[in-house]
């Protein structure tokens, strides 16, 4: 194979994982909501908690699938779906989920590819989507994840976890400073995404300790940037103060692409404040051990939070911050664009 | 020149609009037909017809996640991009996009 090829048979790697996220976002949001509700006691209990439970099972098979989907289709769907249940029964948490999503779906791809090559035409077409790829698939990759990878996967799982569950004190704060640093960063784009895919590794394996920090991160830029832009109207043009309205409603859902109005007109004084912002919160909600059941930012996150009160002033002391430091940045605007 | 564009994003909220909406104001001021679709957490919206595919000169591909339905644009010219470029420089993307297909 040509290196051309190549790269056009593995694609856009980022945009496959992104997809997986992407579809398997609702189905996180679901378990969580469920889950909290399931707390309420009651006869609509144990309702609750069937569903919740329904939809943990669902989450990195979900992720997994359209994965594989975004590699090669429809066609990929069926294996991968199974695949990565059975790997998720065996422990393989997250990182296994990435690893049948990739396998599965380049798999499919390799034989669509191969397929296409073949005389037949629909007869082809029939062996390889009703006989090929839901069987040989499966036995092929669930021999190898069964065999070969599942116990170094699931090990690596568990090491994983303890890790995440045990770090405390400096560690927790600093990964918490780094990963709220990265959310700020490109507000909502590829480095964003990244912590947040570690947050999200992290959600799935309870270290919810972890994953609560980033969520905070989230919100703060555009919620800062709202607040910044009413406090002091004279440093921001009209078009900023109309997106400043907009932002405390993207903030209130957890959106931290509400600030990129204000980081595209003037990036070199609105960035660095809101990782300041992100750090600082992310860093506060470590060092006092906010924890997160619903990996959800923001107000409908507050749902799942352990220390209520705190995770309320955090968000208030990041945003009142990152706001200050931002205007103390900033120069007035010229007056006919105010 | 008649310009189609799809845009979607990993959360399919915020990116997939803006990218939309940056795309519309670029090609308006530049004075170029525009059609955008967008495949957000509601799917696709404005949905662009076969017809209009036959029409257009270019494709703009803002995908961050798989392309819904993508079967329909394997004849088009592509200019592949990602929503976060768009809202960054709508501007310099929609010339770059029109400099593919007047080389052409």
């Amino acid at each position: 194979m040509k290196k051309e090829s190549l790269k056009e048979f593995f694609g856009d790697l980022r945009q496959h994982l992104m997809t997986g996220i992407s579809y398997m976002m609702p189905v996180i949001i679901l378990y969580a909501l469920f889950m909290v509700l399931s707390q309420i006691p009651g006869p609509t209990q144990p309702m609750m908690q069937a569903l919740s439970d329904a939809g943990s099972l669902l989450i990195v098979p979900v992720m997994a699938t359209f994965i594989a989907f975004s590699i090669s289709g429809k066609l990929a769907i069926a294996p991968t779906l199974v695949l990565a249940m059975m790997s998720d029964n065996l422990g393989m948490g997250f990182i296994g989920g990435l690893i049948v999503g990739l396998l599965s779906g380049y798999l499919v791809k390799l034989i669509t590819i191969f397929g296409n090559k073949l005389p037949g035409g629909q007869v082809t077409d029939i062996l390889i989507s009703f006989l090929v790829v839901p069987i040989v698939v499966p036995l092929l990759l669930g021999a190898f994840i069964y065999f070969v990878i599942a116990s170094p996967v699931n090990s690596l799982m568990v090491n994983l976890t303890t890790w995440l569950h045990n770090m405390s004190g400096t560690n927790s704060v600093l990964l918490a400073v780094i990963l709220g640093a990265m959310i700020a960063f490109d507000m909502g784009g590829p480095i964003n995404k990244t912590a947040f895919a570690f947050a999200l590794a992290a959600y799935t394996e309870g270290a919810y300790e972890v994953s609560a920090p980033v969520l905070i991160a989230i919100s703060i830029p555009t919620l800062a940037m709202a607040l910044a832009s009413a406090i002091a109207p004279k440093k921001y043009t009209a078009e900023e103060k109309y997106a400043g309205r907009s932002a405390i409603v993207l903030g209130l859902i957890g959106l931290t692409e509400g600030a990129i109005p204000f980081a595209a007109v003037d990036p070199f004084r609105v960035i660095p404040s809101i990782i300041v912002g992100s750090s600082l919160g992310a860093g506060l909600a470590a060092f006092f051990g906010i924890s997160n059941t619903v990996m959800i930012p923001a107000l409908i996150g507050m749902s799942g939070v352990n220390k209520i009160v705190l995770y309320i002033l955090i968000h208030v002391v990041a945003v009142v911050v990152t706001a200050l430091l931002v205007n103390a940045l900033k120069k007035e605007v010229p007056e006919d664009e105010r | 020149m008649k310009i189609i564009a799809v845009t979607s994003c990993p959360m399919g909220m915020a990116h997939t609009y803006m990218a939309s909406a940056a795309l519309k104001r670029s090609a308006k001021k530049k004075g170029y037909e525009i059609k955008v679709e967008t495949q957000g957490s509601m799917g696709i919206r404005d949905k662009i017809s076969k017809e209009e595919i036959q029409n257009a000169d270019i494709l703009i591909l803002a995908t961050d996640v798989a392309t819904l339905e993508p079967e329909r644009f394997k004849d088009s010219i592509t200019y592949k991009t990602t929503t976060s470029k768009i809202i960054r420089n709508a501007d310099s993307i929609v010339d770059e996009a029109i400099n593919l297909v007047e080389n052409k």
